[in-house]
């Protein structure tokens, strides 16, 4: 039976050099998003009756973004020079032991780096942030799936 | 200071461009810094292979059509041979975190909907976009006697412009925002100190555009100041700068920011 969740228990954890000191920057994010994908090659011949495709690599990125707050912009803006950043995302929230994933907590971990870092003010709303990222190799779900 | 810790409303913003601060005409800004990826995939990866290249900067800028400012701004589209230096501040007092860059024009216009305001928008080019930046001055600062801005940042105080140990940089640079000159204002100096040298490395000379001392002033304009560190090097030293202005009863408006970059 699934258990929906809600996106404010989610964690992203980042830091350059040692994971194990990775700091907890959802504070000051509201939303995280790590898409992958794997590309698809269109196969079709003239015979067939429907369309066919073979799978190709993977790819992974991952964005988050939030509003302005000037601490977190120190930090994002360090991060746009650096090329090797580790993060653990805890899209369900952290379990009872930080940088292990449980099954209704998984973690997934790996290396990125930032690929946009971007900054908007509107007079009519709050000033926000939003950064991309592309992530080195495959990341690594804890449980494995 | 805005607070460090709290969410800041675009209301809080300011913006200037060259010799102007365009916080009363300009009512979005959006700056981006993106880095190209090359591919590096072969045929033995498991999956996708990327390695981070050139870094890149834009800004989007929009809001309501005002005669005095359309024939400046139109002008960074027709007339300007060189960037223009920028400074987003978010904020408006020293030590509010900023954005500074050098903006070259790609496009300006002006909307006129029969049913809504009269409107611009703009983008360009953000050269050499910094995101690690502050204010050191209050935006359109009074300058109100010869010393009083000679005390922007206290040499040896942790401040931001102190950078310290473990900040790394390969280009620092210092806007100044001459917004308005009085009289009895007739030039300023930038004092550049440091503290102890990171051993094996060496400060270039600094480049500059006007000058790092006895700059003249003439009227309201934009100065910029840059130092680089050398080629494949970066730098471990602290870093403050004096601007101090000259004259008598000095009088005018200025906003200065300064930023440092890892590339």
């Amino acid at each position: 039976m699934p258990k929906p969740i809600h996106g404010k228990d989610a964690r992203l954890f980042a830091a350059v050099g040692n994971p194990a000191n990775a700091d907890n920057i959802s504070r000051f994010l509201n939303k995280e998003s790590l898409p992958r994908v794997r590309d698809v090659y269109d196969v079709t011949t003239q015979g067939a009756a429907s369309k066919e495709y073979i799978s190709g690599l993977t790819d992974a990125t991952f964005s988050f973004g939030g509003p302005f707050i000037a601490v977190a912009d120190e930090k994002f803006s360090e991060w746009m020079g650096e090329n090797r950043l580790n993060f653990g995302f805890y899209p369900a929230g952290v379990g009872a032991a930080f940088g292990t994933g449980e099954e209704e907590r998984p973690l997934y971990k790996g290396i990125m780096f930032l690929t946009e870092y971007s900054l908007d003010a509107n007079v009519g709303d709050k000033i926000s942030v939003s950064a991309a990222a592309q992530i080195v190799g495959v990341p690594v779900r804890d449980p494995a799936a | 200071m805005a607070p460090r810790t709290r969410a800041l409303s675009g209301k809080d913003a300011s913006f200037l461009i060259g010799k102007f601060d365009y916080s009363d005409i300009f009512s979005m800004v959006g700056l981006s810094t993106t880095r190209d990826k090359a591919d590096v995939t072969v045929l033995k990866d498991l999956g996708k292979a990327y390695v981070p290249g050139h870094f890149d900067g834009t800004l989007r800028l929009s809001g309501i059509f005002s005669a005095v400012e359309d024939k400046e701004l139109q002008s960074y589209v027709e007339e300007a041979s060189e960037p223009i230096i920028s400074t987003l501040i978010l904020g408006n007092k020293r030590l509010d975190r900023a954005k500074m860059s050098q903006i070259v024009t790609s496009e300006y216009g002006i909307d006129t909907p029969v049913d809504d305001k009269a409107g611009i928008s703009g983008s360009g080019q953000a050269s050499g976009l910094m995101h690690h930046c502050v204010a050191l001055t209050n935006v359109g600062q009074q300058i109100a006697a010869a010393t009083n801005l000679t005390d922007l940042v206290t040499p040896g105080a942790k401040t931001f412009i102190d950078l310290g140990d473990g900040h790394k940089w390969k280009r620092v640079r210092l806007h100044v925002h001459l917004t308005a000159k009085g009289a009895g204002l007739t030039g300023f100096s930038v004092k550049v100190t440091s503290g102890a040298a990171v051993t094996g490395n060496n400060i270039q000379n600094p480049t500059n555009r006007n000058g790092a001392a006895g700059v003249n002033i003439f009227g309201p304009q934009m100065y910029v100041f840059e130092f680089k560190a050398p080629e494949g090097q970066t730098v471990d030293r602290h870093w403050t700068f004096l601007l101090t202005p000259t004259g008598g009863a000095a009088g005018g408006t200025v906003t200065a920011a300064f930023g440092r970059s890892q590339e």
